[in-house]
């Protein structure tokens, strides 16, 4: 339980039989790959450190390709269903498929789907180019000659203007004024005017036009009468919007190869990843010095294939002062689920302890009075259940919520949680829901406060008391005592004292108790912190004394969410309840109505609640359980081995 | 009436406005990676919880002043009033601006789990600390109600 025990293996590897090796090693995905080069021993032999970095050109080309031809056909998939937004599900394919996959790739293939894409893209550019063309053009429909006529001509001047005004306005303005015109369109806001200007006039025209906010239009090298733009438009529009509909239905029809392409990827990115190896590795002109760790169980596995290889050497050596080994979680199955939420916050450190199997021992029980439902709970450990053959990359979480679950039923039943108070609308069940009821959390609510802060005391001292078996593995007797073990002794005797005073009061034996739980406080402030200078260590000890007294309080009432959870869950299922009530009696449609209030409110209280209680209780694991004993910071264990982003091998 | 009024309104108040400031920010994202709809769902309901907070106590008060036991206690004197008042801000407070705070940490972590999606549950932890004032408040108000008559 806890940890798996890693040995290092130290293998050179000869030019001649590199690639065929490497191959057969990631395909067993035993060895976790250390990276020598920053190793004392490349500081000891700078030699074996190589001037170029190792690149396959080509599966790095490649991959890229396959990335774009991914974002290519995605939106043109199903995508991967609702569970696929929270999950990461990976498509499964036997060894053969993934081979044949494999063989049958062609690179012309995912160029052509890039090139297409690239066209379609061009495309969609030049058909919005094309529709503000045509739009422009539109309101100037009613110019009846070709714009090369629009210029200056003997004796007068043509020019186009768009002016922020009504066409009263305009004609008003330029009455006394030697021009002619036409009114080309008139939009509300704007109107279109052709002015035919007199020469001579110009200026005076320009400046009356001052009086508006007038925009001269600007055709550009267009010659055409504007009808025969905009029908070139549309010609041309039709046509670009055909290609880019086939262009598409291509790639639609193509995104049914969709997990192909993902296979390709992983295995291309599996080829980058062997070359990468050996950019971990110190080199000779002739051969590749790698080092890297391997579960113990594996030992016999890596001996065989090496020993299958004649340009391969393999010798077990031991760890080096400086390094840090991986680390790899080996706990039973009851525990394994519970990794990942360690993974979460911080793989341990090689020499610390996997705090997994202690999260198995109370999460299940916080998160299951945080929803305090039986009725929900039996719902989550049943869509567990059915979901776990269907989704195995998220097995370890879907575990948890099965656990969780059939907890849930329990923390119900005694809280008399089944879908909220459902005697409300059932009365004929309200002796089933009070046959298992231990307390109401409305009726009661301080029973469940203490109930929670007692679990939180509970968790805390399992803390302490990990933390002083993790002391007394590392010898540290002295700083157990006066930390961890004085703190433990002080709850106890706290506990007994207020106990006692209450069934006895303030006697001879609580006076005697009152001793016992200061003396531990004694302990901490003189030995808590060692230092040379008794003054300087008996005034980092006061404050730690201080710090742990206001640390334990604050954490431990921190616990006090697990009531307010289990209660907002209650009040929420209540509500629900007395909707339906309300709603059932709307004539007509009434009990329509409340069948899909009941099931459509449950459904999001169960949602809601499950989501809070499975977060709120994670971070009592994190922030308050393990800061009494776990830092984490270690180096998580991966072994060389196919590239799984989007794909996994079955058995 | 008021007291029960301004749990489930403050606390309201602030929920709205956690949701909606990652809410934008998702809106963002899933207009260049929709396949994030998930994790992006997460951050953005967690400042939700306050507003339940707010109308757990409110409803509690109802409990408590009879309203689901067929009739308002109108016999309530102005003391008892202002005490279920009072006992309604400690969530409708500390609903309200835990909500925008855990909304701003959640807007973070939308843009974080945009670009590292696997970094989503520790981002849920931190804005998870933050609402462990409004559930302190929560608890406040809870055991006041339950004190009064």
């Amino acid at each position: 339980m806890g940890l798996a025990s890693l040995e290092k293996a130290t293998l050179l590897l000869y030019e001649d039989d590199r690639k065929e090796f490497l191959g057969e090693l990631q395909d067993m995905g035993i060895l976790h790959i250390a990276n020598s080069r920053l190793s004392s021993l490349a500081e000891e032999y700078p030699d074996l450190l190589p001037e170029r970095e190792q690149i396959d050109k080509e599966a790095e080309e490649i991959f890229q390709e396959l990335g774009k031809v991914i974002e290519i056909l995605k939106p043109h998939t199903d995508g991967r269903g609702l569970l696929g937004q929270f999950i990461d599900l990976k498509t499964a394919l036997s060894a053969d498929e993934y081979r044949s996959t494999v063989k049958s790739f062609k690179r012309a293939e995912i160029k052509d789907i890039c090139t297409r894409d690239e066209r379609r893209y061009h495309l969609k550019n030049k058909l919005t180019e094309l529709k503000e063309k045509k739009a422009f053009y539109e309101v100037w429909i009613k110019i009846r000659v070709p714009i090369s006529q629009l210029e200056a001509l003997e004796n007068v001047v043509v020019k186009v203007y768009k002016i922020k005004a009504k066409k009263d306005e305009i004609k008003e303005t330029i009455k006394d004024i030697p021009v002619d015109y036409t009114i080309i369109f008139e939009n509300g806001m704007y109107t279109g005017v052709l002015f035919i200007i007199y020469k001579g006039f110009e200026q005076e025209f320009e400046e009356t036009l001052q009086n508006f906010d007038a925009e001269l239009v600007d055709f550009g090298e267009e010659k055409r009468v504007p009808r025969e733009v905009v029908s070139e438009c549309k010609s041309e529009i039709k046509k670009i919007e055909k290609e880019i509909s086939t262009l598409s239905n291509w790639i639609t029809e193509k995104s049914v190869e969709f997990d192909r392409f993902l296979v390709l990827y992983d295995y291309f990115l599996s080829r980058i990843k062997r070359t990468d190896v050996l950019n971990r590795a110190l080199t000779t002109r002739q051969a590749f010095f790698i080092e890297g760790w391997i579960d113990r169980k594996n030992k016999y596995a890596l001996e065989s294939l090496v020993s299958s290889h004649s340009g391969v050497d393999l010798k077990w050596s031991k760890t080096r002062k400086e390094e840090k080994p991986p680390v790899k979680f080996k706990n039973n199955k009851l525990a394994e689920p519970y990794e990942v939420l360690t993974g979460l916050y911080a793989y341990p450190k090689s020499n610390e302890i996997d705090p997994s199997p202690y999260v198995g021992l109370f999460f299940g029980l916080f998160f299951a009075f945080c929803l305090t439902d039986a009725v929900y709970g039996l719902a989550l450990a049943i869509i567990g259940i059915i979901l776990m053959p269907r989704l195995p990359e998220g097995r370890k979480y879907l575990w948890i919520f099965i656990v969780g679950g059939i907890f849930t039923v329990f923390a119900g039943a005694m809280t008399g949680g089944w879908l909220g108070d459902i005697d409300r609308l059932f009365p004929a069940l309200s002796p089933f829901r009070h046959r298992f009821m231990i307390f109401d959390p409305f009726e009661n609510p301080l029973y469940f406060l203490y109930l929670s802060l007692g679990f939180g005391a509970i968790q805390i001292l399992t803390g302490l008391l990990i933390s002083v078996k993790e002391k007394f593995r590392k010898k540290e007797y002295l700083d157990a005592y006066a930390n961890e073990i004085s703190w433990i002794l002080f709850f106890i005797f706290l506990g007994i004292f207020i106990y006692r005073y209450r069934e006895i009061g303030f006697t001879t034996e609580t006076k005697f108790l009152i001793g016992l739980f200061i003396s531990p406080l004694f302990m901490i402030l003189l030995f808590s912190w060692r230092s040379n200078s008794w003054i300087k260590q008996i005034a980092k000890g006061g404050f730690r004394l201080f710090r742990g007294l206001v640390g334990f309080l604050g954490d431990i009432l921190s616990y006090s969410r697990i009531m307010a959870l289990g209660l907002v869950t209650a009040g929420l299922a209540m509500s629900v309840n007395v909707l339906t009530g309300l709603v059932k009696e709307f004539p007509v449609i009434g009990p329509v109505l409340a069948v899909f209030v009941f099931i459509g409110g449950h459904i999001f209280s169960l949602a809601i609640n499950t989501l809070s209680g499975f977060v709120h209780t994670m971070r009592l694991q994190f922030a308050e359980f393990f800061s009494y004993f776990y830092e984490g910071g270690g180096e998580k264990f991966e072994p060389f081995g196919l590239a799984g982003t989007y794909t996994r091998i079955k058995d | 009436m008021f007291g029960v009024g301004s749990a489930a309104f403050l606390a309201g108040i602030g929920s709205s406005i956690g949701v909606g400031i990652p809410s934008r920010a998702a809106a963002g994202v899933l207009s260049e990676q929709p396949d994030k709809f998930g994790r992006m769902f997460i951050l953005v309901v967690l400042p939700s919880t306050q507003g339940f907070y707010g109308f757990i106590a409110a409803m509690f008060m109802m409990m408590k002043v009879g309203m689901f036991g067929g009739g308002i206690n109108f016999d309530m004197s102005v003391l008892e009033g202002v005490q279920f008042l009072m006992a309604a801000l400690p969530v409708g407070i500390l609903g309200l601006i835990s909500a925008i705070h855990q909304g701003l940490v959640c807007t973070s972590g939308v843009e974080l789990a945009a670009k590292q999606p696997e970094a989503t549950m520790r981002v849920v932890i931190f804005a998870v600390m933050v609402e462990t004032y409004a559930i302190l408040g929560f608890v406040t108000s809870f055991l006041m109600i339950n004190a009064l008559g």
